[in-house]
């Protein structure tokens, strides 16, 4: 599990805070999944990674639920913008600008674009991890792609004055 | 376009979240050492709580069974009103064979009035 860790973390990571918008709840959420997979066998699991996604899924989701409602008994407290990359801290107005363009995609093309990119999962798998379609996942990356290279270019366009 | 957009791909990877925290898995064992002392603590209540019923229900006083009382009817009174019926019939047998039987078969259909069935019922 360690190997593991050490290979996707980041990536979980992201999936985690794409999902939560929340530092400190994708790390419990992620904390929470490894818990689970922790208690199960996993010699008969096909693929650990999108089945470690698929776990992170479930418990960023239960997660979202106990905060809703605990924000609304708090009476609502706004989610803050969505920051999901802070790597290379060299460039952070290009990380900004990643994150600012993440927030503006839908969120279900959100989610496939990060379990494409940084999950390196197949379309079969993010279907799998989501419960869409493989061509409905694949149909959703293409369209966040699009959306992800005009809002960069605009962001480059822009730097260049 | 597919170079294009595999470069893009590439371009994207550049970028990354932060790590979880060193002590991520530690404390996720941790978690799930709590999560099942706590299964085993609801079903150990689970399971002393049954025991509880159980005993409760085994212990509790029963209710003294009083016999019905036996009623010694003589045959004369206990012969029933319908004189063709099963019980009557082999009350008759019983009493006097196959000729208290034919007797009281006779007696019987002379009680019975005669049914017109082309009368509507």
């Amino acid at each position: 599990m360690e190997a593991v860790l050490r290979r996707d973390g980041k990536g979980l990571m992201a999936y985690a805070r794409t999902l939560t918008n929340h530092a400190q709840d994708a790390e419990d959420a992620l904390q929470e999944a490894l818990s689970r997979v922790l208690g199960r066998p996993l010699d008969g699991i096909a693929n650990l990674r999108a089945y470690l996604y698929k776990a992170v899924r479930g418990s960023a989701l239960n997660g979202l639920r106990a905060r809703a409602r605990r924000d609304r008994r708090e009476q609502g407290a706004a989610a803050g913008p969505l920051c999901v990359f802070q790597e290379p801290a060299s460039r952070r107005e290009e990380v900004e600008a990643l994150n600012r363009a993440l927030s503006l995609l839908p969120a279900e093309q959100r989610e496939v674009v990060v379990l494409k990119v940084w999950g390196g999962l197949s379309f079969a798998q993010i279907a799998d991890v989501t419960g869409v379609q493989r061509d409905t996942a694949a149909s959703r990356y293409r369209y966040a792609l699009v959306s992800l290279k005009r809002e960069m270019k605009e962001f480059f366009d822009d730097a260049r004055g | 376009m597919r170079e294009d957009d595999d470069r893009f791909e590439a371009y994207l990877r550049g970028f990354s979240a932060p790590a979880a925290s060193a002590d991520v898995l530690a404390r996720a064992r941790e978690r799930r050492r709590i999560r099942v002392r706590q299964q085993r603590f609801v079903w150990a209540l689970g399971l002393a709580a049954a025991c509880v019923a159980l005993s409760f229900v085994m212990l509790r006083p029963r209710p003294e069974v009083v016999p019905p009382p036996v009623v010694a009817v003589q045959p004369e009174q206990a012969l029933p009103r319908n004189p063709a019926s099963h019980h009557a019939m082999s009350l008759a047998y019983a009493r006097g064979g196959a000729a208290a039987l034919d007797a009281h078969l006779d007696r019987a259909e002379r009680q019975l009035l005669p049914v017109d069935l082309r009368e509507p019922l």
